[in-house]
């Protein structure tokens, strides 16, 4: 399986088609990530084909030796989804109250109904918070790399995951009661 | 269950991620759109470079500019001697 800057070298060289090699490799994980960040499936899979459009159009101002290219195509589709959440929302995410948590203790809570509940806990957190910990925790990015795709030192990144865990954790245990 | 399984089971749990069938199909289909718009353009430093490249376009354009030259040489000859 030929690397990604033998495949970005065949594109930039004039071999449009050998692009579909990079699309076919990422189309799963930058869908993932925006499904989370998005969470909008129709919605999400415009920005994720925008993010691949763009990738193509600046594709000569890749520089493998600064960052791989997951990196710098992760980059893209974080800086996408935040103009696509700006476009959408006026108020800042950061702005926005937190959902409260349905408690209703007259039944256990189903394994479905918590994780429906986490979910949108999750949506509730702060975009950078949001980022940070999808990127972590549910793509299993590593931190330098997410650390990279944020512009961010290591220090605030771990921080903004440490801080998203115990809000993720702050919601279970508000819905301790409930779970079996 | 507790909390910590809990929350590995929600953030480990399988999710039906389907990729749409033609997305990458529709993303060269933009992809393609875009190369031709970029060819159909002007593109100088690209131009620039190909006349950097091009030897006998090189000397074509030392001819050019030695005749340019000799013209502009004649032009003072004859406005010195006014035959």
């Amino acid at each position: 399986m030929p690397e990604d800057f033998e495949i970005i070298k065949r594109v930039l060289d004039g071999d449009v088609d050998a692009f579909r090699i990079l699309v076919e490799r990422y189309q799963r994980p930058v869908l993932s990530m925006m499904r989370r960040l998005i969470w909008d499936s129709h919605r999400c899979e415009e920005i994720s084909q925008d993010v691949f459009v763009r990738a193509f159009q600046k594709l000569s101002t890749f520089d493998p030796a600064r960052s791989y290219f997951s990196t710098w195509l992760f980059t893209i589709a974080r800086n996408m989804s935040i103009n696509a959440l700006k476009k959408k929302l006026p108020l800042l995410m950061e702005e926005l109250p937190e959902t409260p948590v349905f408690r209703n203790p007259s039944h256990d809570l189903s394994d479905k109904e918590i994780f429906m509940q986490l979910d949108e806990k999750l949506k509730t957190l702060p975009g950078k918070l949001q980022r940070a910990f999808v990127l972590a925790e549910i793509e299993q990015m590593p931190y330098e790399e997410i650390a990279r795709i944020e512009g961010a030192r290591l220090g605030t990144i771990k921080s903004r995951i440490n801080r998203a865990r115990a809000r993720i954790y702050a919601a279970m245990k508000d819905m301790n009661g409930d779970i079996r | 269950m507790n909390l910590d399984e809990k929350y590995r089971a929600w953030k480990e749990r399988p999710t039906a991620l389907n990729v749409p069938p033609d997305f990458a199909g529709e993303v060269m289909r933009r992809v393609y759109q875009e190369a031709r718009q970029r060819q159909a353009q002007w593109n100088w430093p690209g131009v620039l470079e190909f006349f950097q490249r091009n030897v006998s376009f090189k000397f074509a354009a030392l001819a050019v500019a030695a005749l340019a030259g000799l013209s502009r040489l004649w032009l003072i000859f004859f406005a010195i001697l006014q035959p």
